[in-house]
């Protein structure tokens, strides 16, 4: 029997050793089914994503966005009804208001949901909303002695889109802040946000 | 993935461990299953597909209980033993098979790497991950097996019957 160094042997052995071709058909049959439902499957996935990402988005930042419009209309106006700035005006006629306050870009009106309340105008200063100029109104509840702010802005679509419009027969939100409620809400061209009690 | 020559390699060492023809080709296939299903980038491919092969070739052992698990005292191994010193061994041809048969399925992978890979101890114990020490140990423990159980006294290993 022919002798051989032992690495040599068992190295042409091993080398002899191969797969047969239909063995490296399947093997490559395996790759490629594999391959194929993995690019399936991740295409399908990335397509889940985009389209989660798409309707998140929507959700998130449309109705997201708008409430938090709301809340920092409503933190501001609170913020401001706390300080009770001077009246630069005090009078209970809201045409007498308008006048005065000649820098607005819109005209001070009554709003038709505090018609039929018990509240008394008692004046009015310049002030802003989310950086809009707008008017700051002080009613006073003649039952209560309750004092409010009744904060007017010109409405623009742009600026406040999503607030709810009453011509629309959309009712007013109301957002909480610094322990006041404050009702939002949009009616004759015109931002309204009033402040009460948070327990009203 | 793997082209042919990829897949060729990659099965002379499943049957490097397995001295089994269908074996080899079933743990290659199943190695190959699993490296797809994990489903990640590796930047070489064979030799990562190689550890999944050992480690599946090893879980079968286990599972069959045929792996022995053996000390590995280096109190008797000469200062100069190397595994240069296993080219010494002079075998019959057909003897091949049966002595990867005998060896323990860690002495395949060393016999795999010194044979094959033509690999020096040092590049064997990086490879495997062990202890130059160890390796030396194991390739001297399967030095010492082989002229045991193949040769005539001499250096020669013999066709003996088994």
């Amino acid at each position: 029997m022919k002798k051989g160094n032992l690495k040599h042997i068992v190295r042409e052995h091993v080398e002899q050793k191969s797969l047969s071709d239909s063995q490296l058909d399947s093997l490559m049959l395996l790759q490629n089914q594999k391959n194929k439902k993995t690019f399936v499957q991740t295409r399908w996935v990335a397509v889940a994503a985009v389209v989660f990402l798409a309707i998140s988005n929507v959700f998130y930042f449309g109705l997201l966005s708008n409430l938090e419009l709301d809340q920092r209309i409503g933190s501001e106006v609170a913020k401001n009804h706390i300080n009770l700035k001077p009246l630069e005006i005090q009078t209970s006629s809201i045409r007498d208001i308008g006048q005065f306050l000649t820098e607005l870009d819109f005209v001070p009106v009554e709003s038709s949901l505090l018609k039929d309340a018990t509240k008394t105008l008692v004046g009015g200063r310049y002030c802003s909303i989310q950086g809009v100029t707008a008017a700051q109104l002080r009613l006073k509840d003649d039952k209560t002695g309750q004092v409010q702010s009744l904060y007017q802005t010109i409405y623009d679509e742009k600026t406040f889109s999503g607030l709810p419009l009453l011509k629309e027969n959309q009712k007013p939100i109301t957002v909480y802040s610094k322990g006041l409620a404050v009702d939002i809400w949009v009616e004759k061209g015109i931002l309204f946000a009033l402040t009460h009690e948070a327990d009203k | 993935m793997f082209d042919k020559d990829d897949l060729q390699l990659l099965y002379r060492y499943a049957y490097s461990l397995t001295c089994d023809e269908h074996d080899g080709y079933d743990l290659l296939q199943a190695s190959l299953e699993k490296f797809i299903k994990l489903n990640i980038e590796v930047n070489q491919p064979v030799a990562y597909m190689k550890k999944i092969v050992y480690n599946r070739f090893i879980d079968n052992c286990r599972r069959k209980k045929i792996i022995q698990f053996e000390s590995l005292e280096e109190s008797d191994l000469p200062a100069d033993f190397d595994v240069q010193t296993l080219e010494e061994l002079l075998a019959n041809e057909n003897m091949a098979k049966q002595i990867l048969q005998s060896l323990e399925p860690d002495e395949r992978e060393i016999m795999y790497c010194w044979a094959i890979e033509g690999f020096s101890t040092s590049e064997i114990a990086i490879k495997l991950e062990k202890p130059k020490g160890t390796v030396l140990s194991k390739i001297y423990r399967m030095r010492k097996k082989l002229i045991e159980q193949f040769t005539d006294g001499s250096n020669d290993v013999v066709e003996v019957e088994l």
